[in-house]
């Protein structure tokens, strides 16, 4: 055809530009000239790397290395639109400090070994404390990172070969309390709406989510909604003023932990208002009282029991009939009047109401709890299941949902929201994976707290941690760690055996034995799960680096090593272990499509039910599993009702005092995504933003004699680290409260946390603890 | 060599006519007119200094409220 | 010299470009070559500073209509500017 580069270039400058003015339909040259050119660069797309909104990105690679990525206008979530984190994706995995081959710790130094050297010891470790202290000595930390069949492959080793449930991932410092109100609300666990609410829905009320900067593209779709509606309001409550504030129709700031107050008194005035739907309540809810006086999980080992008691409708109204909004108003500092007019907001019949959330309500000792106030909010109304109103728990890793939680790889999950306590799951499990009844063990693995917890006690003697980063990401790291030597080293407190696959150096790799080098991403085939049910695939596209090898084939060697590779008989490996792993949804409501079905598009949201998606659960006409006639169907739950619980105010862990007088808040920002191991390669987003900060109320600061730019020492009853102060910055806390951004490897906030977490969800609460802060 | 993806925002009605004059300059190739007064144009050059004086020109014609730039592809060789 | 210019020696600024879906992605033929061509690169970072509560609106400002030789946005529609474009070296 004779198409020149030139020619090339030129078709694809009008193009973007035909794009940029919306109008590619009346490009008349339209896509045809971009195929003939030859500019070598090959196309294919790809779920981006990074948060669980899952944009489709795609990725164009040359020479056998990607150079470039860009927003697929094709992708259903994104639109052509990214972050400015998607946008720079490619160099993420092009760190100058990749780590390209195995290493072993000899005398205290990580030396080059080879892959059989490095399997053959870890191998050698595991079957040593396996005789010696049986299965549950052994233990494997995971990840929302993992892809499906990474995650699919951990669980199954371990739980079906090895005999432990000793499996948990890092999505329970993230999404547990979302799983645990799920699963008690609803019995069956991710979100019954979708992305499409945010376009057909006119109000959403935000509690204590950033998402302008954590969920940038899902918060564009609002904007743009509202853009085109102006009927629609975005309303804000949180704890720190921020970009999403900002750009909100209003701000409603409140105390740390004040939610669980406030979500209470909207709940009292909606029942002493009658703004409820009696008919949807009697239809699709019962009533429930779970166990009070719950512990905070500051002692290892504690146990914990949630249990439901019955009630009927008049009882519950009777027991919120002491959490009046003037009440929340001393607790959360909201106006009573102001919560009087948030109960009438979501009262209001002629508004399409939806909530959102992430780590403010879930990274909370009462996160179940919260997540459950919310869900009370719309059941109670009868907001829910419906297009344009619905509840929305947003998630914040690449397939927190698509491998954490729908594959099952907490200690006590096994697939499709089955559990291990269950004997009738352990069996079909067993038959499914073709393993000796009784192989899984009936007792469930610890959370990651504890998991780690028991390294620090020597009771699990080895661990494997893969595509995560623990020894930033823990609260109260300082129990896990320690200094070493010389200044600036660190080591780990015993002789535990700890192996890290990553892809560059962390603060976990620096406590390894044996580091692995993993591939990454498009370095190899792979599927993500994300916020809303959407399994995206791709494909292979470029070579790992060096002698990388992705974490499905490390785990696999290892089992060959163990014995058990006969789990694992697959010839073409990604096709057909999806194949049995789909057989655990078929016919649940959370069913999956063949594997080959995900190569083109652009993702599916389950259940796909012949061949179709589902963009709303338990709704007629879009879920196929709904009784026709009934409208909305929770039909996982017992008997296909959804629980309302009552869940009284129960103080935090811990509260600022006069020794430690002020709040600390941790969380993300834009540029970096969680330990910044990939974005912090980055040099665009690294110059963005170089370091953490500590964001302070310029009148705390001025009481303490700081300046902005002051070099401040920020200390808890936990630890202590030195960090440049910053008032009136992005963030603007309220006064007495502080934020940190979790990212920064040389500035380890979470030494400060406390290891306080949700009794039922076992999440902990990176979101509050007493601080104090000295000028140095 | 310089090329460009632009977008020329004119006045209501005078599209057409701009479009005209346009395609007249050497190294701009319009590639539709948009029911909304817009127009779609590739600016080609040997320099960005070249295209600059481009972008300059198009700006003097009658009827041209904006040009923006969509993209720009700059070849390094 | 008209703002534009400026930019032209820069990047390109195609990036956060309101695409309409297409009807029915799923029934489309595949042609990832193709959907690349429609939507642009890496979005250039800011080289100036850039305040701290400063809103799409007063990006648009100049950006909209290149006041003050700032280069014209070719998606004035897009609000939060800062999601794609983050502060970048600042060239005196």
């Amino acid at each position: 055809m004779g198409v020149t580069r030139r020619d090339f270039l030129k078709a694809s400058a009008a193009a973007t530009a035909f794009a940029a003015v919306g109008a590619s339909a009346l490009n008349p040259l339209k896509a045809g000239i971009a195929e003939a050119a030859d500019d070598g660069i090959k196309w294919d797309k790809a779920p981006c790397r990074y948060c669980g909104v899952g944009c489709s990105v795609l990725v164009g690679v040359k020479g056998g290395k990607i150079v470039a990525t860009k927003g697929d206008p094709a992708g259903p979530v994104n639109r052509g639109l990214n972050c400015v984190k998607g946008y720079f994706l490619s160099k993420a995995l092009y760190g100058k400090d990749r780590l390209t081959t195995p290493l072993i710790r000899k005398n205290g130094k990580m030396v080059p070994a080879s892959w059989d050297e490095a399997l053959d010891l870890i191998a050698s470790k595991f079957k040593d404390s396996i005789a010696k202290n049986g299965p549950n000595s052994v233990a494997m930390y995971g990840s929302g990172q993992w892809t499906v069949l990474e995650g699919y492959t951990a669980v199954k080793l371990f739980k079906g070969g090895i005999g432990t449930n000793n499996v948990d991932p890092n999505a329970r410092l993230c999404m547990a309390s979302a799983v645990g109100a799920f699963m008690n609300t609803f019995g069956s666990d991710e979100p019954m709406g979708c992305y499409d609410d945010l376009d057909l829905g006119d109000t959403y009320i935000l509690w204590g989510a950033n998402m302008a900067e954590a969920h940038p593209v899902l918060y564009s779709r609002m904007i743009d909604n509202r853009l085109k509606h102006p009927n629609v309001k975005i309303i804000d409550l949180g704890t720190r003023w921020t970009r999403t504030s900002q750009q909100a129709d209003e701000y409603i700031p409140f105390k740390p932990h004040g939610d669980l107050a406030a979500i209470n008194a909207i709940i009292h005035v909606i029942l002493r208002d009658k703004l409820y739907d009696q008919a949807f309540i009697d239809k699709n809810t019962v009533f429930k009282r779970g166990t009070e006086n719950a512990p905070y999980g500051l002692k290892d080992k504690e146990s914990f029991d949630d249990v439901a008691k019955p009630l009927t409708f008049e009882q519950y109204k009777e027991l919120m009939k002491p959490l009046t909004p003037e009440w929340a108003e001393k607790i959360c500092g909201i106006p009573a009047k102001k919560l009087v007019e948030l109960a009438h907001i979501y009262g209001d019949k002629t508004r399409k109401i939806n909530s959102l959330w992430t780590m403010g309500v879930n990274q909370h000792v009462r996160g179940t709890w919260v997540n459950n106030l919310l869900y009370n909010l719309h059941l109670l109304t009868g907001k829910i299941g419906r297009p344009g109103e619905n509840p929305l728990s947003l998630t914040g890793q690449p397939s927190a949902c698509g491998t954490a939680r729908e594959v099952g790889t907490f200690g006590h999950r096994l697939p499709a929201d089955m559990v291990v306590m269950n004997p009738k799951h352990r069996e079909i499990t067993e038959k499914i994976w073709g393993i000796p009844a009784g192989r899984i063990s009936p007792k469930p693995g610890p959370h990651a707290t504890e998991m780690f917890r028991a390294v620090d006690r020597g009771d699990i003697k080895c661990i494997w941690i893969q595509c995560t980063n623990p020894y930033q990401s823990l609260p109260n790291l300082n129990r896990y760690r320690k200094a070493g030597d010389k200044p600036g080293t660190y080591a780990k407190k015993n002789d535990a055996f700890i192996v890290v696959s990553d892809i560059y150096p962390t603060r976990s790799t620096e406590m390894a034995d044996v580091i692995l080098p993993s591939a990454s991403w498009v370095e190899k085939e792979g599927v993500f799960g994300n916020t809303e049910r959407r399994t995206q695939h791709w494909f292979k596209m470029v070579e790992p680096p060096g002698q990388a090898k992705n974490d499905t084939w490390q785990l696999i060697e290892l089992a060959k090593r163990l014995g058990h590779g006969g789990l694992f008989p697959y010839k073409h490996f990604d096709k057909e272990m999806f194949e049995e792993y789909r057989q655990f949804t078929i016919g649940t409501g959370k069913d999956l499509a063949p594997y080959e079905t995900y190569y083109k598009v652009r993702g599916l949201r389950w259940p796909v039910i012949n061949g179709k998606e589902t963009r709303w659960r338990y709704a007629e006409g879009h879920d196929p599993k709904v009784t026709k006639g009934v409208g909305v169907e929770f039909y996982k739950a017992p008997n296909k009702k959804a629980s309302i619980w009552f869940r009284p105010y129960e103080p935090p862990a811990e509260s600022p005092d006069m020794e430690y007088p002020l709040w600390l808040c941790t969380g993300r920002l834009l540029e970096h995504w969680h330990t910044a191991t990939m974005t912090g390669r980055v040099p665009e987003l690294k110059r963005a933003m170089p370091e953490a900060v500590i964001e302070i109320h310029p009148e705390d600061a001025k009481k303490l004699g700081i300046k902005s730019r002051d070099q401040v020492r920020v200390s808890s009853r936990r630890g202590s680290i030195v960090m440049t102060a910053e008032l009136n910055g992005r963030g603007k806390p309220e006064k007495g409260s502080t934020f940190v951004a979790f990212f920064d490897e040389t500035k380890m906030i979470n030494e400060l946390c406390i290891d306080a977490f949700c009794p039922i969800s076992k999440e902990p609460d990176f979101k509050k603890c007493a601080i104090k802060i000295q000028k140095v | 060599m310089p090329v460009s993806g632009i977008v020329l925002s004119c006045l209501e009605g005078k599209a057409d006519e701009v479009a005209e004059k346009a395609a007249l300059l050497d190294g701009i190739e319009v590639h539709g007119v948009l029911p909304d007064s817009q127009i779609i144009a590739v600016v080609e050059a040997d320099t960005v200094n070249g295209e600059v004086a481009l972008v300059e020109q198009l700006h003097e014609i009658e009827g041209v409220v904006s040009v923006r730039l969509a993209c720009h592809y700059f070849e390094d060789t | 010299m008209r703002s534009i210019i400026r930019l032209l020696t820069v990047l390109c600024l195609s990036a956060a470009l309101v695409l309409p879906l297409l009807a029915n992605a799923d029934e489309t033929p595949v042609n990832y070559a193709a959907d690349a061509a429609k939507t642009g690169g890496d979005p250039p970072t800011v080289p100036h500073r850039m305040k701290e509560g400063d809103t799409g609106k007063s990006c648009l400002a100049c950006h909209e209509k290149g006041l003050n030789k700032a280069p014209e946005t070719s998606h004035p529609q897009r609000l939060d500017c800062v999601q794609c474009h983050v502060q970048g070296e600042i060239k005196k």
